[in-house]
């Protein structure tokens, strides 16, 4: 990592008060394989710094990939520029680290992934690959299996006295398939994330793919009507993620949230716990320390039903007259802005399949399209979107079902859990599946 | 022909080693493509200047090509002996020797489809934040139940190079200006938006095609009209669909599916369909980054062959697919300048760039007259689909009941659910009033302009998913 002091200094001598460097280097490498061949090789390396300064009261942003001295010293000019077209706030400041400020030490490095060669992760997908091929007739085509592994370091350093850096890496891997049947298709794909090598599970991810292509194959839309609703937790995960950045303090003030003014009441069941913890190492979001270099902590948001707080970075916390909770999220190319940065829902103890038993007239929802398009209103909680899974009557899976939407609304959502899984996974937000009482179903 | 002036990024000498050092193991192909963007935001959030941000990605990426198989590597810097490690390491994956590769490299000239009139250096920043305040106070103007604002502003300019081992040489530049002014309505606890998004590949310009306090109104109207009405019905019903960003049903229904990855892989519906009926013969559909200034719009796309226009479906007939370079090669067809990407970080991959449902006979007036009864769509937020299967769900962001032929009650919340094949049978009138709106379209992880637009249409019959039923039962 290039010693990017004297851009601290640049950046005083052309009038900022404070200035701050976000530097990011990762390292990714892809394979996709299709047909028994390598389709696609990526290996990259890839930098990137992001300068924030006040003038004044004022702040000003920039960034840049050219880390060569020229570049750098550019990206620090016109993030000056840009604070001086800037209206001052006294709220804006950066992070000052006490004596007492420490970082935890994450699990978050493994030296032996970093060994891996290129051959054993080709193999491992082409692996993947004939297995899926193999499991089921009626998988008519294996779309393609990837594996990718990932390195990240940053660093933050600020005239605030901020002089921290982590690294971490990961490894990921997933395979596509395609179920035909009776002249209908049908996708399905399957994932892991892992901080070590060993921990990928092939076999288990074919199975996903597998499973959820050969489960929904065929899917007919059903009568309109209420009924019980199983989110999957791939589902489950897409909601949570879209809830982002309406758990914090910034956008609660605003009135954008739908937990907005309900700290301390019960806004879900009390089989609902929310925590935004960076500490856990298997989350794909864990690090010691946030973008202003604050440290990480648990943090609850939802404890058994009830709305603990909410999250804050440095300038949304100042403005609140709070601490930071340690939730300042950015690339180097983006703005601070407070985010959860390893948010997971505290996994129940029944298995998905005691839900299913203990269902009378339901519908397992596996895919759902439209989320991210507008199908779920993030400040409203108003969610209608596609969804096609499996219809459940009287305990008993009924048959696969497609082209039906379902609509409620998340407050309420929440509210009506009255089943929570144990099948606990990350992807992106780690969740369980879990059991909404009733939601609408609209369908033929 | 107006022609792009000489931006090659990197010196021809050094493209030309950086592909001998690419090919030297024996690759049938490898290509460099360089980029020098810079990015300028500005945001308001409640009538305060939110973020000014600038920024710089500059670097570029090798791609080597043997067989089937290919191999990319990018570096964040333009030096040469960075490109030359790029070069080596996504050669490495191709086993095997050549020896030394001489590539003779010739300059393509690139007609500039989209001139700009007012470079975005030409208003000082200052006067860019005032710009963004008006609409905002134009928003707030119109209702009291106008509870927040934001406007952004997004300037970008993408300044790219491809050289590749057959001789090709380009360099382009593409201005893109988009502004968004997004509105939240508030009253007896019901909160609902607006959305308003204008972008072309034009400079500052923009906004003298739409002031900012017409887009601050617009927003505003729409984020009124949606709290005053009632949840939307659900079940199968007639649409009348209006001009403009409705065609991103086609897009993402259809369009990605006509994209020529898919049909190679077999995954698409529209796979061996060449020649078929595959719509009502009122449909024809077009893809054409020629269009001057639109979003989508460029002279030659990022593997730098010329951008061209294509019928896609003909009066309901299938005729053809968007192709990179990758897929027409294994397909057998010309390269059809559809090979895009995000950024030097990527591989290009088919994309679809202005992609629209073509003007038909009808007017507008008249499918709505036409139309006893069903739920117009003024608006739609967007959509997703599954590419296997070609379900899709779209979100309506503006939307009527029809009763009559006339139109009656704003109903909010509704969604559309069905399958592209077959809405494309469904669609019984094309108005002839085409229009355009932008979006970021995102396939692989990676998002590129693209436009999407249509004609006022009507499609048949149509699962309309509303909330009706639920705040019913709630109450």
């Amino acid at each position: 990592m290039p010693d990017l002091s004297y851009l601290l200094e640049h950046a005083k001598k052309q009038g900022a008060r404070e200035a701050e460097l976000f530097m990011e280097e990762s390292g990714s490498w892809n394979c996709r394989v299709y047909q028994g061949q390598v389709d696609d090789l990526q290996a990259s390396r890839s930098n990137g710094l992001g300068v924030r300064v006040l003038v004044g009261d004022s702040l000003g942003i920039a960034y840049t990939s050219d880390l060569r001295p020229e570049g750098c010293i550019e990206a620090v000019d016109r993030a000056i520029a840009n604070a001086k077209v800037s209206l001052p706030d006294r709220s804006r400041d950066f992070f000052s680290p006490g004596p007492g400020t420490k970082y935890d030490r994450l699990a978050i490095w493994d030296d032996q992934l970093e060994q891996v060669s290129a051959e054993d992760k080709i193999r491992l997908a082409l692996d993947m690959e004939r297995m899926a091929g193999k499991k089921d007739p009626r998988i008519q085509k294996v779309l393609g299996a990837g594996v990718s592994t990932r390195s990240r370091s940053v660093t933050v350093r600020s005239t605030r006295g901020v002089d921290a850096s982590y690294r971490s890496n990961s490894a990921s891997a997933n395979v596509s398939v395609l179920a035909v049947s009776g002249g209908m298709m049908q996708g399905g794909h399957g994932g892991n994330f892992a901080r070590s090598w060993n921990a990928l599970d092939p076999e288990r991810m074919v199975d996903e793919a597998v499973e959820h292509a050969v489960s929904l194959v065929g899917g007919q839309p059903v009568k309109s009507q209420d009924a019980e609703v199983i989110l999957h937790r791939s589902v489950a995960s897409q909601i949570w993620g879209m809830l982002g950045r309406t758990l914090t303090g910034e956008e609660a003030q605003k009135g954008r949230s739908i937990f907005a003014g309900r700290i301390g009441q019960k806004v879900a069941s009390e089989l609902v716990t929310l925590v935004d913890d960076p500490l856990r190492a298997d989350g794909p979001g864990a690090s010691p320390f946030d973008a202003e270099g604050v440290p990480h902590r648990t943090f609850p948001i939802i404890e058994d039903g009830i709305l603990k707080g909410f999250l804050y970075d440095t300038y949304g916390a100042r403005k609140a007259g709070v601490a930071s909770t340690g939730n300042a999220s950015r690339s180097f190319r983006s703005p601070v802005s407070a985010a959860p940065a390893n948010l997971y829902m505290k996994p129940g103890y029944l298995s998905r399949d005691e839900i299913i038993s203990s269902t009378k007239n339901g519908f397992l929802v596996a895919e759902v399209k439209g989320l991210g398009v507008g199908g779920f209103n993030v400040v409203s909680g108003d969610l209608s979107v596609g969804a096609s899974g499996l219809w459940i009557k009287d305990g008993k899976v009924a048959g696969p079902v497609r082209e039906v939407t379902i609509a409620g609304n998340l407050k309420q959502m929440l509210l009506e859990v009255d089943a929570v899984a144990g099948d606990f996974k990350w992807s992106g937000v780690g969740t369980p599946s879990f059991r909404v009482k009733r939601m609408a179903v609209s369908g033929k | 022909m107006v022609l792009a002036k000489d931006n090659i990024l990197v010196p021809r000498e050094v493209l030309a080693k950086v592909l001998g050092a690419a090919m030297k193991t024996g690759a049938d192909f490898a290509e460099v493509f360089v980029e020098d963007t810079l990015t300028e935001t500005l945001s308001t959030d409640d009538g305060r200047i939110q973020d000014v941000n600038s920024g710089r990605d500059r670097g570029a990426g090798v791609r080597v090509v043997k067989g089937e198989a290919s191999s990319y590597c990018f570096v964040d810097s333009l030096e040469e002996n960075a490109l030359l490690e790029a070069a080596r390491t996504a050669g490495a994956a191709v086993a095997g020797a050549r020896g030394d590769f001489v590539v003779d490299l010739r300059k393509h000239e690139v007609p500039v489809v989209s001139p700009v009139k007012k470079p975005h250096s030409t208003l000082a920043k200052p006067r860019k934040v005032e710009m963004l305040l008006a609409a905002d106070r134009s928003a707030r103007a119109y209702d009291p139940l106008i509870r927040q604002v934001t406007v952004g502003l997004n300037e970008t300019i993408r300044n790219t190079t491809v050289a590749n081992s057959e001789g090709v040489l380009v360099g382009n530049s593409q201005t893109r200006t988009l502004f968004t002014v997004n509105t939240v309505a508030a009253k007896d606890g019901v909160v609902q938006t607006g959305y308003v998004r204008r972008g072309k590949t034009v400079g500052l310009e923009l906004l003298d095609m739409w002031t900012p306090e017409d887009c601050g109104k617009e927003s505003a109207r729409q984020a009124i009209v949606n709290l005053h009405a009632s949840p939307a019905p659900s079940g199968p019903m007639t649409v009348v669909m209006t001009n403009g960003w409705g065609g991103v049903l086609f897009h993402e229904a259809c369009g990605h599916s006509l994209e020529a990855d898919g049909i190679m892989r077999g995954s698409s519906v529209f796979a061996g369909k060449i020649g078929k009926k595959v719509g009502n013969e009122v449909v024809t559909a077009v893809d054409d980054p020629t269009i001057p200034n639109e979003w989508g719009s460029y002279g030659v796309d990022d593997e730098g062959n010329p951008g061209q226009r294509k019928v896609l479906i003909e009066n309901g007939v299938l005729q053809d697919y968007m192709w990179d370079r990758k897929s027409a090669k294994k397909g057998g067809h010309a390269m059809t300048g559809n090979g895009r990407r995000q950024s030097y970080h990527y591989i290009a991959i088919p994309r679809m760039t202005n992609t629209c449902i073509w003007n038909g006979t009808s007017k507008a007036d008249d499918i709505l007259s036409g139309t006893d009864d069903g739920l117009y769509a003024k608006g739609l937020r967007g959509g997703q689909v599954d590419s296997a299967t070609g379900d899709f769900v779209f979100v309506v962001s503006e939307a009527y009941l029809i009763k009559n032929g006339k139109l009656g009650d704003a109903v909010r919340g509704a969604t559309l659910t069905g399958n592209g094949l077959a809405v494309l049978n469904e669609i019984d009138a094309v108005a002839d009033n085409l229009d355009f709106g932008p979006g970021m379209c995102g396939k692989g992880g990676q998002n590129v302009p693209a436009a999407c637009g249509q004609p006022t249409l009507r499609i048949r019959k149509i699962t309309v998913g509303g909330t009706a039923r639920r705040e019913r039962g709630n109450r």
